[in-house]
């Protein structure tokens, strides 16, 4: 049609604006709210050293008579702890800063290993097919029948006894990570075979196979590209649960070293006093929790209706 | 029929002689099991003593097929930790892991149940709409955190229930079993911890049962009923609940499962005395024999809980036998 000729062309901000996705993204609120409040916790945990009133590690700046004060609004609170302090005078507030950025790092890694893990195993199901892929699928089915938390519990019991309980401390963050990574992958690997054994009867797979490129190339280069799509959206919707998890272990005492507490960590601590009636300790940091999870999962709820219909 | 059961079983076999082999492979990541048992003082001559009593000096393959033998009686060893025989450690804890486990799940599809019809049935009601976006918030505080609340409005502010362990129990069946249902102290005790364990599993089972629920009202048979003139509650309950009915239990089955992992937490919040935390205490502790004991004892549970859905889905399901006889494997 002409006209459409005559018109100017669509600048790149006029383009996202009015895409598909940025549409359904505006017009749902309580995702523009999630994403929002998600995009706030983790900026600021992230800066947590710029943004925090104190820095909880510093043993010089804490005072062990500032111990137990209440949230700022009740009897006897201190307007320089917002959120009330803990037993040894930290500020709750800064813990929380300090806490989140610690369990959104151990979730990020380790659904970064998930992934890693996942697409590159699916991708060799997918491809070669056969005993191999029989022998991975295999496993991951034996692995999602079992509850994501007992799993990463046993891998967590199993690298505790290969490590030399002296180095313990040193590598919690590790078998932490290698645990929730490893207790993770089968989405992903069932979500990339599926795709790759679509992707394979291909013209371009078979025109790149027909020049001789090798294998791996094939898997990595050709495929992977077009397989990515839905990967997004499960790192997502697995983010929340990583955390979660991380928080769990934690919380049982089978995660992060108490020298560098997460959010799970702060509430295990935080139990201990909440029979002297000092809730703010444990409250506040689950509050801080839930609240991260449930908005990660708005999201990620989002992205997999607005991107991928099909996916369960 | 014959060969889809035997085929079945087989594969339960392996499953079970490949998680016995991960099991017995901890132990060899401990280092000499002899150094936690002599004093300082051993000579070299006792020690090898030692060595030999107890079977150390064995091939490998040897030493396996006791450890798995043992563990078919019920045999698993002694626990480093708590220097006592593993399979009466868990003998001990297993009935407080039961009665609480076995306490959620009721309460999960009495609840849930319920719920799930009322939110299929009005699906755009005001109530319906509440309940779906509880439940979504539900999913997302973590079990622990639930507990924790729980304690504190429960037993700290209002100060109604205890907060920590199973009050007092009375020995039934012939001494095995410690109960804490016979006590009013016991049954106070189950209250908070069944909540906090039944909580996920209420807003699992809800969710599911509405969606089964949507799907079986548009169908042609419940038009059909309608035509007929049968009554709303008839229609409801008789036609429409009774054919969602099939999924849900399955999917109640398979729950089992997740409650005795989610029964870990629990446990771990409430002083339970139960599996869950010896297994945590376990690995705390790197005490090889309770972790491997239980690595077993789990494995063995979801196996036996896979294997009897699967032969249920058998019996029920005349497309699975002609695939079977066909000899083509289903997913």
């Amino acid at each position: 049609m002409p006209e459409t000729l005559s018109k100017p062309v669509p600048s790149r901000w006029h383009r996202i604006r009015h895409s598909d996705l940025a549409i359904s993204f505006l017009s749902s609120p309580v995702t523009v709210a999630a994403a929002v409040v998600a995009l706030l916790m983790i900026l600021a945990s992230v800066g947590a050293s710029l943004v925090a009133p104190h820095n909880p590690y510093d043993m010089g700046s804490i005072d062990i008579f500032d111990s137990m004060l209440p949230p700022s609004w009740e009897e006897g609170g201190d307007t320089r702890f917002l959120l009330g302090t803990d037993a040894i005078g930290r500020g709750i507030l800064s813990t929380i800063l300090y806490g989140s950025r610690m369990s959104i790092f151990i979730g990020v890694v380790s659904v970064a290993l998930s992934l890693l893990i996942g697409v590159t195993l699916g991708l060799i199901a997918g491809y070669r097919g056969g005993l191999i892929d029989a022998i991975i699928m295999r496993i991951a089915e034996v692995q999602l029948s079992l509850p994501t938390i007992l799993v990463a519990l046993l891998i967590n019991g199993i690298l505790r006894a290969v490590a030399p309980p002296s180095t313990m401390d040193k590598v919690a963050i590790l078998v932490l990570i290698l645990s929730i990574g490893l207790s993770n992958w089968v989405q992903f690997a069932r979500a990339v075979r599926a795709s790759t054994m679509v992707e394979r009867g291909q013209e371009y797979v078979l025109a790149a196979r027909l020049i001789g490129i090798g294998q791996l190339a094939i898997m990595f280069r050709h495929i992977l590209p077009n397989v990515m799509g839905p990967i997004l959206v499960i790192a997502t919707l697995n983010l929340s649960g990583a955390i979660l998890t991380e928080a769990t272990l934690s919380f049982l005492g089978v995660g992060v070293p108490a020298t560098q507490p997460s959010l799970g960590t702060l509430i295990n601590d935080g139990t201990n006093y909440l029979f002297s009636g000092a809730w703010w300790i444990t409250i506040f940091p689950g509050v801080a929790l839930a609240l991260l999870v449930l908005t990660v999962n708005l999201v990620g709820d989002w992205m997999r209706d607005a991107l991928n219909p099909t996916l369960g | 029929m014959i060969r889809y059961v035997s085929g079945r079983l087989a594969q339960s076999l392996l499953v079970m002689f490949l998680v016995a082999a991960v099991a017995f492979s901890l132990f060899g990541f401990v280092g000499d099991p002899i150094r936690q048992m002599i004093t300082e003082d051993a000579s070299q001559a006792e020690i090898e003593r030692l060595r030999e009593v107890m079977g150390l000096n064995d091939p490998v393959t040897v030493q396996f097929w006791r450890y798995i033998s043992g563990a078919v009686h019920g045999d698993f060893g002694v626990s480093y930790f708590h220097k006592r025989p593993v399979g009466a450690l868990i003998a001990e804890r297993l009935p407080a892991t039961f009665e609480l486990a076995g306490l959620s799940v009721l309460l999960s599809i009495l609840i849930g149940i319920p719920l799930g019809v009322y939110t299929g049935l009005h699906r755009f009601g005001r109530g319906a709409r509440a309940l779906m976006a509880l439940s979504l918030v539900g999913i997302s505080i973590p079990t622990f955190l639930i507990g924790i609340m729980l304690i504190y409005l429960f037993s700290v502010i209002l100060g109604w229930l205890p907060s920590f362990g199973r009050g007092e129990t009375v020995t039934v069946l012939g001494g095995f079993w410690r109960t804490g249902f016979l006590t009013t102290s016991g049954l106070q005790s189950l209250i908070l911890p069944s909540i906090t364990l039944a909580l996920f599993q209420t807003t699992m089972i809800m969710r599911l049962v509405r969606a089964e629920m949507l799907d079986v009202m548009r169908t042609d048979y419940i038009k059909f009923a309608r035509a007929r003139g049968l009554g709303t509650q008839a229609i409801n309950f008789r036609h429409a609940l009774k054919n969602t009915l099939m999924p849900v239990v399955t999917v109640i089955g398979l729950q089992l499962g997740n409650v005795i992992a989610f029964a870990i937490i629990t446990e771990s919040v409430f002083q339970w005395p139960g599996m869950g935390r010896l297994f945590l205490q376990a690995i705390q502790q790197v005490d090889i024999p309770v972790m491997s004991a239980y690595l077993i004892m789990i494995a063995f549970f979801f196996v036996v809980i896979n294997l009897i859905t699967d032969l249920a889905y058998y019996a029920i399901d005349p497309r699975l036998r002609s695939n079977a006889l066909k000899g083509t494997a289903h997913a």
